[in-house]
């Protein structure tokens, strides 16, 4: 009977000490970050430049469809800003002053400010912490704010319920048109600064109440830097040498009237011939498909010799589109934002590892390659008409 | 108290083709697509995968075929008729050595990568200890029960490897496979080093003696080896392909962070990794299960004792003691690496000594 007592106390006694949790924590005690904004900071006396970190967390209740009568829009996000040296300590920092843990669960959107950016080496340090720490995912989209990437999280939304939401619907949306630049992820991200390969990556724009995708960042790899921008006609060509794009429209004059060509689909080939490291020869072919969008003239389309001469100035204009980023990018930035570096490891790799420390630093053998454009366009269909006005009027 | 108990302690041969491969899957498949990636360029790690996988195969089709020998006698008896019994004896305490150094390793490291990921305030010793008192209650049961156990959580072990792979199809890319074939010899076979993924066959020592018929043995075990071949396989082609080679040598465990990249659309399911957490920490108790179990068998077949419990409860302390040695990350692996080795390179060793002396001395199976 004593022992029988004996066993029954010590199963009670477990179940006190069982039903204990050492990482309770409560759902209402967490603080989900959507958002992370990075800016340069105003103190510049250490020696590293202290950064400010902006982070929008979401506030459960302003998601939930209000219910009749209730206490009407409550906002469904909340901005916290912390000044420090290191992301880490700042985040610390920041459940000091709020009731509530940063968790990083599902953290959508990383913005860096450009002011920021261009500092050197700092790009890197900063983004380490979303790279590092175990509750990041792998998927979070980074840009680029061209103003202060505070100013990114201030707007209000007329769309979605946040502004760090917004930003990141409109990366996922427009990733294969010709006028943007396609989202980055921290995947990608993580292994372009471990390859020292330079990257672009996509700027963000504060216009009204609305944001715009707008050009590029570019990141020189070895120095790890923010060292220029592409504007809007740059982006095009950056595009089409990265191929994949399913949407977009390029701009053509045909006998001095305005035309317009919708890709519809586009793939580029990429040679790269290194027999002379000095003079590394690239071959780019682009081929692309697509129909007549809209035209300002008014011939008939349907004539072949017509229809040559047009898409002969459609090559004309991709390949200037294509020339220019590319000039620029050997003589302006001095880096290899195309990837040519990762296509030379991947099939030249022999020659690559005699050059490797060479293309995008040291000799820069990139800017001295020697590069070839040439595309190829077919004219699928032109529209639901031929003409949409006689040629009396002018 | 009694506890329940099964109609029979042995095992057939469809469960020892399964035990096989739910002891190799463990914590190593989590961090090894890092370890082979690290030695090799592009996707060549998969062919030092395939290899080890083949390796592997062999010795364990040999083994078994020499055990197999013997049907019905435990390590000592045909161990003894080989080397003598004094040898005997110093070979099965090394085994019930290598057998308790595993179960500790695969405890103390489920514990410290659900502190990375799952727990972060939960003390290691606390983890360790609730996760080892399961284990013992598993293996102070049936053997039977351990069996059942592996049979049970083995397909949903290899689904969700195929999920993991299959949903990240999107992140996949050309350029982070290429380039291939640009190893050295060097890098191809510390590949294959690095991915022998434990002497699993380890195991077929002990548990084929508990097989009524050991005649198809070798060829069922063998088949079993195909399980983890297959799901080391996709599970480093899936690393590489969607992270590159030089990003998965560089996270510490490529697989986890492979099944935290995966996005169902929609949004119903954000977190993917917490249900491959569960999925995962099943295959970890399987092998330090298997493990615990092997240990307790040694040491019941040494000391010729019926009393199960007893043993099962006093190894436990030794167990939890030595998964506490190692003082950071870099010890645990450290030491799960020398355990890895020392228990494929034994087994090895223990098997040419003894076809050799036995060809020698011209001992006989009976099977």
């Amino acid at each position: 009977m004593a022992r029988r007592l004996l066993s029954c106390s010590f199963l009670v006694l477990t179940m006190i000490f069982l039903s204990g949790c050492w990482d309770e924590n409560p759902i209402e005690n967490f603080g989900f970050v959507i958002g992370s904004a990075l800016d340069l900071g105003e103190d510049h006396s250490s020696e590293t430049p202290s950064v400010t970190l902006t982070n929008q967390f979401a506030v459960p209740s302003g998601f939930t469809v209000p219910s009749q009568g209730g206490g009407g829009n409550q906002q469904a996000y909340k901005n916290l800003s912390v000044t420090g040296n290191s992301v880490f300590h700042m985040n610390r920092d920041m459940s000091k002053e709020t009731s509530l843990t940063p968790i990083y669960d599902h953290l959508k959107l990383i913005v860096v400010s450009s002011e920021l950016a261009q500092q050197e080496k700092m790009f890197s340090s900063v983004v380490d912490f979303f790279l590092r720490d175990h509750e990041m995912r792998r998927g979070i989209r980074i840009v680029v704010s061209e103003s202060s990437a505070k100013s990114i999280f201030d707007i209000v939304p007329k769309y979605e319920k946040t502004p760090a939401l917004y930003v990141n619907s409109i990366m996922k949306n427009n990733t294969k048109t010709i006028e943007v630049i396609p989202s980055v992820r921290t995947a990608k991200l993580h292994r372009d600064l471990l390859n020292k390969s330079s990257f672009v990556i996509p700027i963000v724009k504060v216009k009204g109440e609305e944001i715009k995708s707008e050009g590029g960042a570019i990141f020189n790899g070895p120095n790890n830097k923010m060292v220029g921008k592409l504007n809007a006609f740059e982006t095009k060509g950056y595009n089409l040498i990265k191929g994949k794009i399913n949407g977009g429209v390029i701009n053509f004059q045909v006998d001095d009237q305005l035309m317009v060509y919708e890709i519809e689909d586009t793939s580029s080939k990429v040679k790269i011939n290194p027999e002379n490291p000095d003079q590394v020869k690239i071959d780019i072919k682009i081929e692309i498909s697509g129909s007549v969008g809209e035209m300002f003239g008014h011939k008939t389309l349907i004539n072949e010799d017509y229809q040559k001469e047009i898409k002969q100035k459609i090559e004309e204009s991709i390949e200037e589109l294509i020339m220019n980023v590319v000039s620029k990018a050997q003589q302006e930035w001095k880096v290899d934002i195309f990837g040519f570096d990762q296509k030379l490891k991947s099939s030249h790799s022999g020659k690559w590892r005699g050059m490797e420390g060479d293309w995008n630093a040291g000799k820069q053998l990139f800017t001295k390659s020697v590069i070839n454009v040439s595309s190829q366009v077919t004219l699928e269909h032109i529209g639901s008409t031929d003409r949409t006005k006689d040629r009396g009027v002018k | 108290m009694t506890g329940f108990q099964y109609a029979d302690e042995q095992l057939s041969e469809r469960e020892l083709m399964i035990a096989l491969p739910s002891f190799m899957i463990g914590v190593e498949a989590l961090s090894m697509p890092r370890e082979v990636a690290s030695a090799t360029t592009g996707l060549d790690g998969v062919f030092s995968v395939i290899a080890a996988g083949v390796v592997v195969a062999g010795l364990t089709w040999w083994t078994a075929k020499f055990v197999s020998k013997f049907p019905r006698e435990s390590f000592l008896t045909y161990a003894s008729r080989i080397v003598t019994k004094p040898i005997a004896c110093i070979l099965s305490l090394f085994f019930i050595f290598l057998f308790v150094a595993i179960a500790a390793y695969q405890v103390r490291s489920l514990a410290d990568i659900g502190k990375i990921y799952l727990f972060d305030q939960t003390p290691i010793e606390v983890a360790s200890l609730s996760f080892l008192l399961i284990i013992v209650y598993a293996v102070g049961g049936s053997r039977a029960g351990i069996m059942r156990i592996n049979m049970l959580f083995i397909p949903f072990i290899i689904i969700f490897a195929f999920v993991v792979f299959f949903f990240n199809i999107n992140w996949f890319e050309v350029k982070h496979v290429t380039p291939l074939f640009q190893t050295d010899i060097n890098g191809y076979i510390k590949g294959l080093g690095r991915s022998i993924f434990f002497g699993g066959f380890i195991i077929l020592w002990f548990y084929i003696a508990y097989v009524e018929n050991p005649k198809d043995t070798p060829k069922m075990v063998t088949k079993g080896i195909l399980i983890p071949l297959v799901l080391f396989t996709i599970l480093y082609v899936g690393c590489i392909a969607a992270y590159s080679n030089v990003v998965t040598s560089n996270l510490i465990y490529p697989t986890i962070e492979l099944a935290k990249m995966i996005e169902i659309p929609g949004g119903i399911l954000e977190r993917f990794d917490s249900i491959f957490f569960v999925i995962w920490i099943m295959a970890i108790f399987n092998t330090a299960a298997m493990a615990y179990d092997l240990a307790v068998l040694g040491i019941q077949m040494l000391l010729k004792r019926k009393g199960k419990k007893t043993i099962v409860l006093s190894i436990a302390p030794v167990v939890f003691f030595i998964a506490m040695l190692p003082r950071n990350l870099l010890e645990v692996s450290t030491f799960g690496e020398v355990t890895g080795y020392v228990s494929f390179y034994y087994s090895i060793a223990v098997l040419l000594l003894f076809v050799i002396i036995a060809k020698f001395r011209g001992v006989k199976g009976n099977g």
